[in-house]
């Protein structure tokens, strides 16, 4: 029997690509008393909601490779609590009344937090369009190692179709880029 | 970072990066730089903790500021002599602007 007060729902990171957008959907949720406990790898896949009481939460994501020893603590002593980490995205939010709080709180950091995310997609639609140029030089080059036309067809197929994602998720993002 | 290259980067500076180097002549650690802004401008600037990250790990990698001991697990700063400079520059810079504002009034 399905539980009611458990649900998941697939692919929130990328349904909502860009982060200002994933953080509203988070805070909409809480609102409506659906949250999380803990965020880990797989919830970037599925994402399991607990029913609660309607809560006001911020929720920021913040790309964050190599974070530096201070990291964690600059933020737990601004107010926020760590929900966890999707790959490098960093996960916080902090509970509220009144006004909405901010993590980034100019243009200019704001920016760089969104083109944080912009650039790796943008090196993922890089090795995608390598990708291509690798198969279709190896088409010509090596003709005899394709001894399908579905060889080559395929791996260009997949490519193509990651590239094209990637595309759309790097203009939403852009556009939104100072959010 | 050497000086030439700090002025271009950081001339003229934003207002919030301004505002930590200047809280930076004493050591202090991001919070206590976050209240103190936020205290000597009366509640107008407020720096929120990816801000703060943010810039203080941009000037710490170019060398205006400098680590200068911890507090529980957070890592204090203090400006450098480059973060003087460039803070002092940036400070004619604004009263260059002000005197020429000046006329206008």
């Amino acid at each position: 029997m399905k539980n009611k007060n458990v649900k998941a729902v697939w692919w929130t990171p990328y349904k909502y690509a860009a982060p200002s957008d994933w953080e509203r959907y988070m805070e909409d949720m809480a609102a409506q008393g659906w949250n999380v406990d803990k965020i880990k790898q797989r919830s970037s896949f599925r994402m399991v909601f607990h029913k609660t009481e309607p809560k006001q939460y911020r929720y920021v994501m913040d790309l964050n490779a190599f974070p530096k020893k201070d990291y964690m603590a600059t933020y737990e002593a601004f107010g926020w609590e760590f929900v966890g980490k999707m790959a490098s995205e960093y996960i916080w939010r902090r509970e509220y009344t009144g006004e909405r709080p901010e993590a980034f709180t100019d243009t200019a950091s704001l920016e760089k937090r969104n083109m944080n995310v912009i650039n790796v997609l943008r090196i993922l639609l890089v090795v995608m369009l390598a990708g291509i140029a690798a198969v279709v030089i190896a088409r010509f080059a090596v003709p005899d190692s394709f001894t399908d036309w579905v060889d080559f067809v395929i791996p260009v197929a997949i490519f193509a179709v990651m590239a094209a994602a990637l595309g759309v998720f790097l203009r939403k993002m852009y556009r939104k880029r100072t959010e | 970072m050497d000086v030439k290259k700090a002025e271009k980067r950081y001339l003229p500076m934003s207002e919030t990066m301004f505002y930590i180097l200047l809280s930076l002549r004493e050591k202090r650690h991001g919070y206590a730089v976050m209240l103190h802004v936020e205290e000597i401008t009366k509640g107008r600037v407020k720096i929120g903790a990816g801000t703060m990250y943010q810039s203080i790990s941009k000037l710490a990698g170019d060398g205006l500021i400098a680590a200068a001991g911890e507090e529980g697990r957070q890592k204090k700063y203090q400006v450098t002599a480059l973060g003087m400079h460039i803070l002092q520059a940036e400070a004619q810079r604004i009263r260059d602007l002000f005197e020429a504002a000046e006329e206008l009034l």
